[in-house]
C-alpha cells in the first residue's frame, strides 16, 4: 500500500512545503499542547465554520491537504481513528444533563458527540458517498484505521483511500487525566526536555494527521507500508520476540531496519516498552520520538506515522527528532512502534518506493 | 484470495427479550415484546419513555461472569463479555486464542460509568480507573481481558451502524489471511446519555413503537451485546465445526445528506444494500427477507423504505425487529445479524410489532406475523448517524 498524500495540523508549525518539516520548532512551557494552526478560512467557509467542532475542523482542514497533496478531489473511502471523539462537546453535553438534571436539552452537541462524527462531516464536506469507517480503539485507533484501508488496498485496485486520526484537547477531561496520572502533575513541562522527566502520565496534546493511501504508485508517493499489527497486550519480555516475528513475517531482519520511531512519552511508568528497544534489539539503529513536539493523545502515533513518511522521502531525520546519534545515509525502512500506558501495541513497517 | 467463503460458527447474545440466542428465538416467534418500563437505569424519564432493558443488575452479570469483587467492568463490557462467551461456547474455541481477533463495536461504550461518576471522580481514587473508560476501548479491552484475546483487537464506532460494520472489518481479515478467527459483534448499555440525547432529538416515543406504520412516533431505547464468530469456510471445515451460516456479502456507504438525518431519496441505503448485493454476487429478487433497520422514527422508516423500493421490484417479506428489542444503536447489526442467521437456520420470518396502518409513502406494509417459509438469503440493514449505512447478506448453511 502506497502513501500518496500527507497533512498533520498539531501543537508544530507544520511545513506545507514538500522538502521541509516543520516551519519552525515551537517549543512549550507547559503540559498542554494545543493546536497551532490556524488558518481554517482558507479551507472552510466561515458558515459551515460556526457549527463545526475543534475535531471537525482540523479533520477537514487535513483531509483537504492530503487530497490536495496527492492530487485528488475525491477517495473512494473515508476511515478515521479517534481516541476520544468530539469529547468537548460530548462533555458539554453530559454536563448540561447532569447539571439540568435531565432537563431540557439543546441536540447540537449531542448530534457531534458521536465518534464517527468526523468521517461523516468530511463525507458531507467532500459530497462523499462512498465507505466511511471510524475506529475508536486507544492508541491503536489510528493503526486500527490504517489497517482497514491495508486490507481494502489488497483487494482494490486504483482506490484511493483517506485515511486519518484525530483528536482534541477537552478541559474537563484533562483535569481528570491529572487525578489517574495520565498527565504529569508538573504544570510546568519543557516539552523538548520531556524525557528527562522523571514523573508518571506525559503531557497532553492535540491533533490530526490524514493520508492518502493505495495500491498505485504516483509521482508524489512517499513510502510503502509493507504491513501494520495491532496487539491489544504485551508484557515487556515479549516485545522482542514479537517484533522478530513481525520481521521475520515480512522477511526482513533487525539490522535492515534503518530508523524505529518510537512513541515514548516521557510516562516513567511505561516507557520502558520503548527502552528495551532502544538498548536492546535495535541499539545500533538510528532511533526518532516524536511526543515532545505534539503530546500525547490517542492518535498522537499519526504524526509519527507523517514524521517517518517525511523521513523516507526527505532521506534525513529532523535533530530535534533523533534519540541517539545515528544518523544513516540511506533511509529505505522505518519501523514504527507506539503504545499507550502497556496498551494498544503496534507495529507498522514503512519502505521507501 | 477474496474468494475465500466466510462463516459464522458461533452466535451468543443477550437482549430484553433473551440471555441467550434460544430465549431470544423464543420471543420472536411468540411475538413477546421485551419493551417496558425502564427499571435499573437511574433516569428521571423513567415514566416517559419506554425502553428494552436487559433486567439484570450490574452485581448480578458480574457475577453470572464470576468476575472478581473490585472489577473494571462497565455495563456494556458486563453484557458484551456475557454474549461473547457464549459465541465462544459454540464456536468450540476455549483455550487457544492466539490466531482469533475481537472487533468490537460500540456507540457510547463506558457511558454508563462515566456519567454516574464524571463529577465525583476527585473524591474517591477508587473510581480512578473508570476514568480510562471515557474512551470506547477500554469497555473492549475489558471484553477482551476476559476473553484471553489478547492480539488484534478493535473498536468500531460508527454509532448505530457499528455492530454490522464490525463484522465487515472481521471479514476482511480473515480475507486476507491475518486470523484464523474473529469474534464480532458489539454491545450498547442504556444510558442517560443517550436516552436524553434522543429526548433532545424529539425522537423516542413514548408509547410502544411502531415501525413502518403511517402512525409511528419515534423509537424506544434498548440495550443488548451480540457476537458472531466467523472464519474462511476452509478452516471450519478443517477443524469440523458446524456451519450456521455464510457471510455473503457487506457494504457500507455514506448518505452525505445531514449528520443525524437521512435523505429522502435514501441514497446512502440504496448505495449499501446494492453494494452488498453486488458483492454477494445476487439479484434483489434473490433475497427472500429484509431485517430492517426500521426505528419507528418518521424520518428512518420514510428514507429506507423508499431505497428498498427503489431497489426492489417485488418487495419480500420485511420486518424490523426493534419493537420487540428497543433500538440497540451499535448492537442492532450484531443482534439481527443473529436474528437474520435465526431466520436461516429456522426457515422462518419474524413479526414487525405494533404496526397498523401502511404509510401513505410507501408501496408495502412489513410482515406483521411470524410466519414459516423458504430463507435462502437474507439482507440486514443498520443506519447510523454521520449517514452512516451498512447492509449485510448472509445465506443458509
Amino acid at each position: 500500500m502506497f502513501i500518496n498524500g500527507i497533512s498533520s495540523l498539531n501543537a508544530q508549525a507544520i511545513s506545507l512545503k514538500q522538502d521541509a518539516f516543520f516551519e519552525e520548532i515551537k517549543t512549550y512551557n507547559t503540559r498542554n499542547l494545543q493546536l497551532y494552526f490556524s488558518d481554517f478560512k482558507t479551507y472552510i467557509k466561515p458558515s459551515a465554520m460556526r457549527r463545526m467542532s475543534s475535531s471537525i475542523r482540523m479533520g477537514v482542514v487535513a483531509s483537504l491537504q492530503a487530497l490536495e497533496d496527492a492530487n485528488l478531489s475525491q477517495p473512494d473511502a473515508i476511515i478515521t481513528g479517534t481516541g476520544m471523539g468530539c469529547k468537548t462537546d460530548s462533555d458539554v453535553f453530559l454536563e448540561a444533563l447532569l447539571e439540568s438534571d435531565e432537563g431540557l436539552l439543546s441536540p447540537t452537541k449531542f448530534i457531534q458527540s458521536t465518534h464517527n462524527t468526523v468521517a461523516g462531516q468530511i463525507a458531507l464536506q467532500l459530497q462523499c458517498k462512498a465507505y466511511n469507517m471510524t475506529f475508536v480503539q486507544g492508541s491503536a485507533s489510528f493503526e486500527s484505521a490504517l489497517l482497514d484501508s491495508f486490507l481494502q488496498v489488497a483487494s482494490a485496485k486504483s482506490k484511493n483511500f483517506l485515511v486519518g486520526g484525530v483528536d482534541e484537547i477537552s478541559i474537563h477531561t484533562n483535569e481528570l487525566h491529572v487525578l489517574d496520572a495520565q498527565l504529569k502533575e508538573e504544570v510546568e513541562i519543557h516539552n523538548l526536555q520531556l524525557l528527562e522527566y522523571t514523573t508518571p502520565g506525559s503531557i497532553l496534546g492535540e491533533g490530526t494527521s490524514f493520508f492518502v493511501t493505495s495500491s498505485q504508485k504516483t509521482d508524489s508517493s512517499y513510502a510503502l507500508v509493507r504491513d501494520i499489527q495491532l496487539y491489544n497486550q504485551l508484557k515487556e519480555e515479549e516485545l522482542e520476540s514479537i517484533i522478530h516475528s513481525f520481521l521475520k513475517r515480512n522477511k526482513i531482519t533487525s539490522e535492515e531496519i534503518d530508523v524505529i520511531v518510537l512513541g515514548n512519552n516521557g510516562d516513567v511508568s511505561f516507557d520502558n516498552y520503548y527502552h528495551i528497544l532502544q538498548e536492546g534489539l535495535l541499539k545500533k539503529t538510528a532511533q526518532a520520538y516524536y511526543k515532545h513536539l505534539v503530546g500525547e493523545f490517542y492518535t498522537a502515533s499519526g504524526f509519527g506515522f507523517w514524521l517517518a513518511c517525511k523521513i523516507l522521502k526527505l532521506q534525513k531525520i529532523p535533530s530535534v527528532c533523533l534519540l541517539n546519534n545515528i544518523q544513516p545515509q540511506k533511509m529505505k525502512k522505518i519501523l514504527l512502534y507506539n503504545q499507550y500506558r502497556g496498551r494498544d501495541h503496534s507495529l507498522i513497517l514503512l519502505e521507501s518506493c | 484470495m477474496s474468494s475465500r467463503k466466510i462463516v459464522v460458527t458461533g452466535m451468543g447474545m443477550l437482549s430484553a427479550i433473551g440471555k441467550n440466542v434460544e430465549e431470544n428465538f423464543n420471543a420472536l416467534t411468540q411475538s413477546k415484546s421485551g419493551i417496558g418500563e425502564i427499571e435499573f437505569l437511574d433516569t428521571l424519564h423513567r415514566k416517559d419513555f419506554p425502553g428494552g432493558e436487559i433486567k439484570w443488575s450490574n452485581v448480578e452479570l458480574a457475577d453470572f461472569l464470576d468476575l472478581p469483587k473490585i472489577h473494571y467492568f462497565t455495563r456494556a463490557a458486563l453484557l458484551g463479555a456475557y454474549a461473547a462467551k457464549q459465541a465462544l461456547q459454540q464456536a468450540n474455541l476455549t483455550t487457544d486464542f492466539k490466531q482469533v481477533g475481537f472487533i468490537n463495536g460500540t456507540s457510547v461504550g463506558g457511558m454508563d460509568t462515566t456519567e454516574k461518576l464524571y463529577s465525583k471522580f476527585k473524591n474517591k481514587s477508587e473510581n480512578f480507573p473508570f476514568i480510562k473508560a471515557q474512551h470506547p476501548g477500554f469497555t473492549t479491552n475489558e471484553i477482551a481481558n476476559y476473553l484471553g484475546i489478547n492480539g488484534t483487537v478493535s473498536t468500531i464506532s460508527t454509532a448505530c451502524s457499528s455492530g454490522a460494520n464490525a463484522m465487515m472489518m472481521g471479514a476482511r481479515l480473515l480475507k486476507q489471511n491475518r486470523l484464523k478467527q474473529v469474534v464480532v459483534g458489539a454491545t450498547d448499555c442504556l444510558s442517560k446519555f443517550t436516552l436524553n440525547g434522543f429526548h433532545s432529538l424529539r425522537i423516542l416515543s413514548s408509547e410502544l413503537c411502531k415501525p413502518f406504520d403511517e402512525y409511528r412516533n419515534g423509537l424506544n431505547l434498548g440495550e443488548a451485546a451480540a457476537y458472531l464468530v466467523i472464519e474462511t469456510e476452509e478452516e471450519a471445515q478443517r477443524r469440523g465445526q458446524p456451519i450456521l451460516a455464510y457471510l455473503e456479502g457487506y457494504a457500507n456507504a455514506n448518505d452525505a445528506y445531514h449528520q443525524t438525518a437521512s435523505s429522502a431519496t435514501g441514497e446512502g441505503s440504496f448505495l449499501a444494500m446494492q453494494n452488498a448485493l453486488q458483492e454477494a454476487e445476487l439479484l434483489p429478487k434473490q433475497i427472500d427477507y429484509i431485517n430492517a433497520h426500521g426505528t419507528a422514527t418518521p424520518n428512518n422508516d420514510l428514507s429506507e423504505g423508499i431505497a428498498i423500493q427503489r431497489l426492489f421490484d417485488k418487495i419480500p417479506p420485511i420486518s424490523s425487529t426493534k419493537a420487540f428489542t428497543g433500538h440497540t444503536l451499535a448492537a442492532a447489526g450484531a443482534i439481527e445479524a443473529v436474528y437474520s442467521i435465526l431466520g436461516l437456520q429456522h426457515q422462518c420470518v419474524f413479526p414487525n410489532l405494533n404496526f397498523k396502518e401502511q404509510m401513505a409513502d410507501l408501496k408495502f406494509s412489513p410482515q406483521t406475523t411470524f410466519k414459516e417459509q423458504k430463507v435462502e438469503y437474507v439482507l440486514s440493514n443498520s443506519f447510523g448517524f454521520g449517514g452512516n449505512c451498512s447492509s449485510l447478506i448472509f445465506s443458509k448453511a
